[in-house]
């Protein structure tokens, strides 16, 4: 349906460089921490300390978790970003010639 | 009037820039491409901020503002920070898949990417129909919070109705004409306008209230140990007084199956500190409850899988001209989201110990007029409080600011408080300001475009296209007409249920739990080569069976639900010692952890997508090889 290809059509890809052994783990880890950090049940049962004098640690630590969460998808997308997707857009080199 | 008059103009402005963007449009004008997915030529400027106030409904201001205000800060982290982590990940993992599918084989819509990879008909209506009745109830709340917001920023000037048909109408029309790239652009400028003003009005409200330090400090001060005394039992205790389980939920069906014990009322309201806090005022009372339920919010985790899985989102994910365009979106996604929550859950939770304010959301509260009747001294000295006449410090508001009739107010408050971000304003800004500052809440309250949008998409692309018709331009007016008709059905359900439901549990019972345990279907789709049509099938039946039966529970069991929010649930089902399903005030929450109903729910939908899958035929190897063209060793 819609826009269809000839599925027989072979379509040669350029390979992706292959990513270095640690990244996934790191990343994997990485989200994990920021999860933990997220569930920080240790913080339920007082505003203090207050932040500024004003921010209770229920707000300022979840404040913190989302820079965080912003500095963890900078470095998925430094590390892992899925390069083969648009590889597979471009079209096959026959049709330049 | 003079706020309402500045919303007004800036409705007008939005509309203009709706209409027009279409006509701006060279290439594809006209065409189905172009109206549903704006030519995927979004740049990453407009890709980033539409995709983002799309998402940003009036639930996330005045839903956001008005649950801290009865829940405290720990809405923060509950909702906000979470969806920080978790959209920004699917709009990497999945987003940026259903752009790269979309670009390669032309779908425009969730349902045409199953139909495509499943080789499957009529399994993809079925998808279509579930994803279309949940995505209903958040239209609808778009249309209840622009009714709310101008309501509210007029001062009761413009009625609800009046306010919810006219957000309705100027939605309605920007989206007929304008199609996705009116959408856009006009998301555009409504999450830029929500970012510089709603700045610049918790700023203001926060001078109003006279000094956040002080505040804050008297508020965390009234965080004493209190007596065990008049505190609720614990639900273990409660569990061990309540009926044999085989019979909890028929009980609960007829009659209030609280014991004694558990029916005793709170003698004492909260101290003003706990919205400070998530857990228990005072930890050393072996009876206290903590504010919001561990299991709750470790299963909230799974609320923001909705988000990709909401047709709108989805779409927009089709829009963007290059893939590049994804890469700030889900950097900046989650200081977009602390940069407009932060400041609502902070002044909601804040607000809740301002009388003024509480005093003005409880004379405005459905249950005013028979507090007033029951108690025409009380209601009149709250009418004071909340026009100015009398202030907090006044020796003749003492009786409202402590014992019972403080408890008796904030409850009444509480069922308004969805209305606290408006009431700061018109308190504590002046009135141009109001307007200006009411305009920017109307931009995220205005977010039913892209839905609206997305359900007429679904409807050419997956009935109308689907079913033969061929004609671009009939599909385009097969989707204007449609988003007319969805349009008036949505304000019609707006008016009906507006006094029965508030925003957020609407949107959480029915969409965000039924959207987050589809999820499953498209990771399956997108990463499982051996997924088949069968699996996605089990898993759409599976969760639209169950939403179906947590509504007739839930309604079966209004009697069972606790008087106020802070008491804690009562079980209505039970399997020897072990509570299964817990009866909450506006909810039905799962085991004795209370973990939110959506985990059995996406639990269930993953084994469904697995055994469906793996006990039937997988497409063919030509389209798993059109979908899956690099050797992966992983999920084969």
């Amino acid at each position: 349906m819609l826009t269809q290809e000839d599925p027989s059509a072979s379509r040669p890809t350029r390979p992706t460089a292959p990513r270095a052994a640690w990244v996934a783990p790191f990343l994997l880890l990485l989200l994990v921490l920021v999860l933990v950090l997220r569930h920080d049940f240790w913080n339920w049962d007082t505003p203090y300390p207050l932040l500024f004098g004003f921010l209770p640690i229920g707000l300022w630590w979840q404040a913190l978790v989302s820079i965080l969460a912003s500095i963890m998808m900078a470095l998925f997308v430094r590390l892992a970003w899925p390069h083969h997707l648009e590889e597979e857009l471009q079209p096959p080199p026959d049709q330049h010639k | 009037m003079v706020p309402a008059i500045i919303v007004f103009l800036y409705l007008a402005v939005v509309l203009y820039v709706g209409i027009f963007a279409f006509r701006k449009s060279k290439k594809g004008a006209g065409s189905a491409e172009e109206f549903f997915v704006a030519n995927r030529s979004l740049g990453t400027f407009v890709f980033l901020l539409s995709l983002f106030g799309s998402n940003m409904t009036s639930f996330a201001i005045l839903g956001s503002s008005g649950l801290a205000f009865r829940n405290g800060i720990g809405v923060f982290g509950l909702m906000a920070s979470i969806s920080g982590i978790v959209i920004p990940l699917s709009i990497f993992f999945v987003g940026t898949r259903i752009w790269a599918h979309g670009k390669k084989f032309g779908h425009m819509t969730q349902v045409q990417l199953f139909r495509d990879r499943w080789e499957m008909g009529h399994i993809g209506t079925v998808i279509f129909a579930l994803q279309a009745l949940m995505l209903i109830p958040y239209i609808i709340i778009g249309v209840m919070g622009g009714g709310e917001t101008l309501n509210g920023v007029s001062g009761g000037t413009v009625p609800y109705w009046l306010g919810g048909g006219v957000v309705a109408l100027v939605v309605m029309s920007y989206v007929f004409f304008g199609g996705m790239r009116g959408t856009a652009w006009v998301n555009t400028l409504q999450t830029l306008m929500f970012l510089v003003f709603g700045t610049i009005a918790f700023i203001i409200i926060a001078r109003g209230i006279g000094g956040l330090g002080v505040t804050v400090q008297s508020m965390a001060d009234t965080l004493k140990p209190q007596p065990a005394a008049t505190m609720q039992p614990s639900m273990t205790e409660r569990f061990a007084a309540s009926a044999p389980a085989s019979t909890a939920l028929s009980a609960a069906a007829t009659s209030p199956p609280r014991s004694a014990i558990a029916a005793a009322p709170r003698t004492v309201p909260p101290p003003d500190g706990a919205v400070l806090i998530r857990g228990k005022t005072n930890p050393a009372d072996p009876h206290a409850q903590d504010r919001i339920a561990k299991g709750y919010w470790a299963s909230y985790a799974l609320i923001p899988l909705s988000s990709i899985m909401f047709p709108h989102i989805a779409i927009f994910c089709l829009t963007a001209k290059k893939l590049s365009s994804f890469r700030k979106t889900v950097i900046l996604y989650p200081l977009c989201i602390l940069a407009i929550w932060f400041p609502a859950v902070f002044l909601g939770a804040v607000a809740s110990s301002q009388p003024a304010v509480i005093a003005n959301l409880a004379i405005e509260s459905q249950g005013f007029p028979a507090f007033q009747t029951a108690n025409p001294p009380a209601a009149a000295l709250m009418q004071k409080l909340a026009h100015g006449e009398i202030t907090a410090k006044d020796a003749a508001a003492k009786p409202l600011l402590a014992g019972p009739l403080k408890g008796e107010m904030k409850k009444l408050a509480n069922s308004n408080s969805d209305g606290v971000m408006l009431d700061m304003l018109r308190l504590f800004a002046p009135g141009v300001l109001a307007g200006i500052l009411g305009a920017a809440i109307m931009a995220c309250v205005m977010a039913s475009d892209s839905q609206i949008l997305a359900l007429s998409t679904m409807w050419a692309e997956d009935v109308y296209r689907f079913h033969g018709g061929t004609s671009e331009a009939k599909q385009v007016w097969s989707a204007r007409a449609f988003v007319v008709i969805i349009t008036i059905i949505a304000y019609i359900i707006a008016l009906a249920v507006h006094q029965y439901s508030n925003i957020f549990e609407l949107a959480i019972q029915y969409a965000f739990s039924g959207y987050a345990s589809m999820a499953p279907i498209m990771l399956a789709a997108l990463f499982w080569k051996r997924s088949t049509k069968w699996g996605a099938l089990a898993a759409t039946l599976w969760i639209a069976f169950s939403l179906l039966g947590i509504t007739i529970i839930q309604a079966y069991t209004v009697s069972a639900a606790p008087v106020v929010a802070t008491q804690p649930p009562n079980i209505i089902f039970s399997l020897g010692n072990l509570p299964i399903l817990l009866r909450e005030y506006n909810r039905v929450s799962f085991t004795e952890f209370r973990f939110l109903i959506v985990l059995p729910m996406f639990i269930g939908s993953c084994l469904c997508v697995y055994l469906g899958s793996i006990l039937t035929q997988p497409p063919s190897l030509a389209t798993i090889h059109r979908y899956f063209p690099r050797k992966s060793p992983l999920l084969h």
